[in-house]
């Protein structure tokens, strides 16, 4: 009783509980009334395939991996054994005020789904900011350093936005590379390993960070190979790291082949590119993305050489990088933004958060690093509300509460899209410019950074 | 074993996702929307007309919109192999290929929901030719916009010699045989005055002169706004009438109004979606091109609706028969039972029960069987 109370009380008095708080507050303020209208369609329906007894990539419902769903089937079979309906609602003024062949967005889901959806979404996004508060006290001494990162992430308007306004599952692989990171920093490979395999059955990206990693963990140290080489341990080291990523795949393996045909057969063909940081210069102008779709072949020729690229990107890395466990700190953000870079499907903002974790604890080491977390905040956030009005996450605001009528919401949004632009023909295409413009050099910074620090880090050692 | 906290977490979430695959694959907690069965099939025969009566039960263990369409039909078929053209050594006409491919993806998951027994390929222009020239009973969608010239030219027409043997041809596009293209050409090579196109000839070609009223872009209507009673059967969503055929003709050669209609005066209104009688076969056209995905004559809802289209039987429906359709909002653990009366007319061979459940509806429930004239007492 004396422990539980005195933990109780270390819990309030901790120096981050007030922030805690606010935060919790402020994300449960944005839960129930805000989404991106066209992505809940496909959460509704794939919950519908679940509950039904069919896979949720029956009719290309979900294009997640298996992890969102697992984790939101017991949750939603509860609350629906309790009573709750998750019925879609249709909103007439949508099918009244908009012109056939525009985007569909007249079914919406009630404020209860909304919070249940992004109940996982609140404990992964709080869970993040405590691991990158502990993960800086364990590399700089400096204890305001953590608090000031915690900060940082906590009140971001960009990882607020992905998670409460867009609802997006993206901050669990955000999550999970770090805290692969953070193993991997303090010598769990395992643990480590298990981090990426979790991360990738959220969303396939991890496993394309996992595998350079995997070559850097094994031939760390080549270069010295008298002295610190030593291939036994890191072989140790390589299985175990192994075998972590694949347990999870391999326990949740039939949804997951499940999905690894859906993208295969369907999404292959499919570079729709609709958004996406390196490819928002396109994504803006119609005409370009035409082109671009044209190219899907070369963009996937590129892809393929991806593994090459990595390996031997990793093998050098092995090289220069000595044993030094903040140098595989970079090389993991490294191989993050990289994968950004080459990944030949629709890229979105909100991918951003894969790396955003991982940039924040690493600025308090390379405080350039700032750099990279504030401009992809900034072009992450206003791409977002670029693309078709900030409006546009609205609906359930509009359609359960008096604050804003579906009416005004519809001609708000069809007023904005209509808005003529300088450069292009609509505004939202010169704003889309602009700040992808933005996200793309943040991307090049990032890297130059990363590489820069890394050189930095590697003349410490010598 | 656990040296730091953080292993805690991973250990959570590993069981929290066990615990939901073991409560999803398990026979015990797995769930299934509900079930539809026939319970019985009576003949009557009266001085006027003869009648059947087809009584089925709809049991839901989760909220079901649901919907009953029993269609009379005329010959019994088969599910036919479906092929979507597909192939990027040719240009797509104002689309793209990518629509083409999502629209293959979606129908095969569609279909496969429904219990359609053959498979959805693509096809490329030189397998399609194979197909057409042994007259291989099937269903080929092309939705990129134009014939390639190895199937419809100036010197060559395996369209319609094919469709006469029985097969199904689904159109999406400007009017239908009126620009061809050849290999290796790009899409932004395509003009209106190529020498190869047939413009105009091209439907004449495939035996559906006057189908079509042409007009400029600009004069042309939009949107169809009038459901029809199959469109609302079976809810179909596709809705666009730039280029389709004029009801009048479609009524003239029996054929189907499937979709919507609209149009600017009697004599020039058209349907978003008709099925054309052509010989032993159809043709399928849709009033305009695949839309944007994730709009509302997208590739994603055109699916939906060529599924609807394929599996309930409205292929070998007559013009001048009438389906059932009732509608269902069934609450949790509730049992509707429900007979459907319909008139056996001359021809009529047989019916196609086919209940599907709305895009909006909590449990996802399809059914579709085959009730042949003999049947019942």
């Amino acid at each position: 009783m004396k422990r539980s109370i005195s933990l109780i009380r270390r819990l309030f008095t901790h120096e981050l509980s007030g922030f805690l708080i606010l935060g919790l507050l402020l994300r449960i303020v944005l839960m129930p009334y805000f989404i991106w209208p066209y992505d809940i369609g496909a959460y509704q329906s794939a919950l519908a395939y679940l509950m039904s007894g069919n896979d949720p990539y029956a009719v290309h419902a979900s294009i997640y991996p298996p992890f969102v769903h697992f984790i939101t089937y017991p949750l939603f079979r509860l609350a629906y054994q309790l009573g709750v309906s998750f019925d879609f609602h249709s909103i007439q003024e949508v099918l009244t005020g908009t012109r056939s062949g525009e985007l569909v967005a007249n079914l919406q889901v009630s404020p209860l789904f909304l919070i249940l959806w992004k109940v996982p979404l609140l404990c992964f996004d709080l869970l993040t900011g405590i691991l990158i508060y502990c993960f800086v006290k364990s590399l700089v001494p400096d204890s305001k350093m953590a608090k000031r990162c915690f900060l940082i992430w906590l009140f971001n308007p960009f990882t607020l936005a992905v998670s409460y306004l867009n609802g997006s599952y993206d901050i669990v692989v955000g999550f999970f590379i770090l805290l692969g990171a953070f193993f991997l920093f303090k010598g769990n490979y395992f643990s480590a390993g298990l981090s990426f395999g979790l991360g990738t059955l959220a969303k396939t990206s991890p496993i394309f960070v996992a595998i350079p990693l995997s070559i850097i963990v094994l031939f760390t140290g080549l270069r010295n190979s008298f002295h610190s080489f030593d291939l036994r341990t890191n072989a140790g080291r390589f299985l175990k790291f192994a075998v972590g990523c694949i347990v999870p795949i391999v326990f949740f393996a039939p949804l997951f082949i499940e999905y690894a045909n859906l993208m295969y057969s369907g999404i292959s063909k499919e570079v729709s590119i609709l958004g996406g940081l390196n490819q928002w210069f396109f994504a803006a102008d119609q005409n370009r993305s035409y082109l671009l779709n044209q190219h899907i072949g070369v963009i996937q020729t590129v892809f393929s050489y991806y593994p090459a690229i990595c390996f031997a990107l990793a093998l050098f890395l092995s090289w220069i990088l000595e044993l030094k466990r903040e140098s595989a700190l970079l090389s993991i953000a490294l191989f993050t933004g990289l994968m950004y870079l080459f990944l030949p499907i629709t890229l979105q903002p909100q991918y951003l958060l894969w790396i955003m974790p991982l940039l924040v604890v690493l600025s308090c080491r390379w405080r350039s690093l700032i750099w990279s977390i504030g401009i992809f905040s900034v072009a992450g956030f206003f791409f977002y509300m670029s693309l078709q009005g900030p409006q546009t996450f609205l609906y359930p605001l509009a359609m359960y509460t008096r604050l804003y009528s579906p009416q005004e919401l519809i001609s708000n949004i069809v007023s904005y899209q209509n808005s003529q632009g300088i450069i292009s023909q609509y505004l939202r295409q010169d704003l889309s410019i602009i700040f992808g413009g933005i996200g793309f050099l943040g991307q090049i910074v990032t890297m130059a950074l990363l590489i820069r620090n890394m050189r930095r880090t590697k003349n410490d050692i010598e | 074993m656990i040296s730091n906290r953080w292993q805690y977490a991973v250990a959570a979430v590993l069981i929290i996702l066990l615990v939901g695959e073991v409560l999803w694959y398990a026979p015990i907690t797995k769930s299934k929307p509900g079930s539809f069965k026939i319970l019985g099939v009576v003949r009557t025969s009266a001085e006027a007309e003869n009648t059947v009566s087809i009584t089925y039960q709809l049991f839901a263990s989760l909220p079901l919109d649901a919907t009953v369409v029993i269609t009379p039909i005329g010959e019994f078929s088969q599910d036919l192999p479906v092929y979507v053209f597909y192939d990027t050594d040719y240009p797509t006409v104002a689309t793209d290929w990518t629509f083409v491919a999502m629209l293959q993806a979606h129908l095969n998951a569609e279909l496969r929901l429904r219990g359609y027994s053959n498979e959805t390929k693509l096809a490329n222009a030189a397998e399609l030719e194979d197909i057409f020239i042994r007259k291989e009973p099937a269903v080929v969608i092309m939705a990129s916009g134009a014939f390639p010239s190895n199937l419809l030219s100036k010197e060559t027409n395996l369209v319609k010699p094919w469709v006469d043997a029985g097969g199904v041809l689904v159109w999406f596009g400007f009017y239908i045989g009126y620009y061809i293209v050849e290999k290796g050409m790009k899409s932004q090579d395509i003009t209106d005055n190529m020498t190869q196109n047939l413009r105009e000839d091209g439907s004449r070609e495939l035996g559906l002169d006057g189908f079509f009223e042409y007009l400029e872009m600009k004069d042309q209507p939009t949107v169809a706004t009038y459901p029809s009673p199959i469109s609302d059967a079976l809810q179909i969503n596709y809705d666009l009438i730039q280029q389709a055929p004029l009801l009048d003709m479609v009524w003239a050669k029996n054929g189907l109004v499937l979709g919507k209609t609209g149009g600017e005066n009697p004599s020039g209104f058209r349907s978003s979606v008709s099925i054309i009688p052509m010989g032993v076969g159809k043709i399928v056209i849709f009033g305009f091109f695949l839309m944007e995905s994730l709009t509302l004559n997208g590739p994603e809802l055109a699916a939906w609706d060529l599924a609807q289209i394929l599996c309930s039987g409205v292929l070998q429906m007559k013009s001048d028969s009438v389906q059932y359709c009732q509608s269902y909002s069934l609450t949790e653990q509730e049992t509707k039972n429900d007979t459907a009366l319909l008139t056996l007319k001359p021809g009529i061979t047989g019916f196609v029960v086919f209940e599907y459940t709305s895009q909006r509806s909590n449990g996802v429930l399809f059914h579709r069987d085959f009730v042949s004239e003999g049947e019942g007492s």
